[in-house]
């Protein structure tokens, strides 16, 4: 485009219909469309086509995202096709067995979506707590941490969070839909509290990061394999996401 | 790596609506999403963290429309009327179907290139050089396209007196 405040090209129209242009110059095309009516008409015509796309196709982003499309942690592990005939495959399996609706076809989500209610619910009775917020405390962590991965069967890791802000206070062993979970509560120096939950899941799955919000209560919540994890607090979504991310480094570690 | 996913996963509602509209067809819109998005993660140390991650994935998904189409290319006539109407994406009133089927039939009448600028710029928000990226064409060539589906777009529209685009005004 020409730097020529005078000269106004078709480009010119075309960036200022599409909010392509500095200010600057958007102005100088604005002067000249008072000037030529015709072009004044085109980029009328071309603005109705934008929002005609938009009116027509706008609305395809606020749907939910299918199940399909969500990425997973480690990836997708089947490419498309192969995962139509996996989960085929899975339900004549399962028709012959007598067992049908817990693979990939509907019950991991379920699953997961409970393992997050659980977590908040146990967020809310404890995280209040002003006497008795953990069973054990940090001071004892080595302890703590070797006594709910022996009672969880498996090798749980506490996250360092101080780079967040949040100071661990210790813990508590709690009983779950699969047997027992673990909770681990951390406070920031305001007394904001967050809760991380860990929890044995029924099947080994591993899903993408997601994300419920109870009332001021956010969970972000994901299955890692055997164990199922949901970080929750009280704050906006993106600052939990940060502290989900954080969480989710450290445990892959 | 999970904020790489974080991240892909805010783009995701954006390719949808590219792929919707590119092939208004929910089902294969959504296949070519999920494949563009599996090509994505596979590639994901390809990606240089400078740049914009939607463009990345709308060039991913360039690549693998492209393809698509030269496969398909002795196969025209896709996508039936009947068929639109059923992938409507909510449950629309009569002006919404009576305009995505008129901007919808209307950008049928598109080459594929000039379409898919159209849909970058005016749908997607993309700068034209990103738009260029994408096509991996001269910013130049990204203009002409542009030009010449507005300008038919605009004789299909307007041209017709009975077209029904006027009424979202």
């Amino acid at each position: 485009m020409t730097g020529d405040a005078e000269r106004i090209n078709q480009d010119d129209l075309h960036a200022l219909v599409d909010g392509q242009l500095a200010d600057e110059r958007r102005a100088a095309v604005e002067r000249w469309l008072q000037a030529h009516p015709e072009d004044a008409a085109r980029v009328t015509g071309w603005r109705r086509q934008n929002a005609a796309i938009a009116a027509a196709f706008g609305a395809v982003a606020d749907e939910p995202v299918p199940e399909r499309l969500r990425p997973r942690p480690r990836g997708w592990r089947f490419g498309r096709l192969t995962a139509v005939a996996a989960s085929l495959a899975l339900f004549c399996a399962g028709a012959v067995a007598g067992w049908i609706g817990n693979g990939q076809m509907g019950g991991e989500r379920a699953m997961d979506q409970r393992l997050a209610d659980r977590a908040i619910a146990a967020h809310r009775v404890y995280a209040v707590e002003v006497r008795h917020p953990v069973e054990v405390a940090a001071s004892d962590e080595e302890h703590l941490v070797r006594w709910l991965s022996k009672r969880l069967d498996y090798d749980l890791r506490v996250p360092d969070l101080t780079r967040a802000g949040y100071r661990l206070m210790g813990g508590r062993l709690l009983a779950s839909e699969g047997g027992p979970a673990a909770q681990f509560m951390y406070e920031d120096s305001g007394g904001r509290r967050i809760t991380l939950y860990a929890s044995r899941v029924a099947q080994r799955r591993e899903t993408a990061f997601r994300f419920e919000q109870a009332g001021q209560i956010g969970a972000f919540y994901w299955l890692d394999g055997a164990v199922g994890y949901a970080i929750i607090g009280e704050m906006p979504r993106p600052a939990l996401q940060d502290l989900a991310r954080i969480v989710y480094d450290q445990l892959e570690k | 790596m999970p904020e790489f996913l974080i991240e892909i996963e805010g783009c995701i509602p954006s390719l949808r609506r590219y792929a919707r509209a590119l092939m208004r067809d929910r089902e294969r819109a959504d296949d070519l999403v999920q494949d563009c998005l599996e090509r994505a993660i596979s590639r994901r140390r390809l990606w240089r963290p400078s740049g914009s991650l939607r463009a990345w994935l709308f060039t991913i998904m360039h690549n693998i429309y492209a393809n698509e189409m030269r496969r398909q290319s002795t196969q025209p006539g896709l996508v039936s009327v009947d068929e639109i109407d059923g992938t409507l994406a909510r449950p629309a009133d009569q002006t919404d179907r009576l305009v995505m089927r008129d901007v919808g039939a209307a950008l049928d009448q598109l080459s594929g290139d000039q379409r898919q600028v159209l849909l970058l710029v005016a749908l997607e928000g993309l700068s034209y050089a990103e738009v260029a990226a994408v096509q991996d064409v001269p910013i130049g060539t990204v203009m002409s396209r542009l030009s010449r589906a507005r300008e038919r777009l605009g004789a299909l529209l307007d041209g017709d007196p009975a077209s029904r685009i006027r009424r979202i005004k």
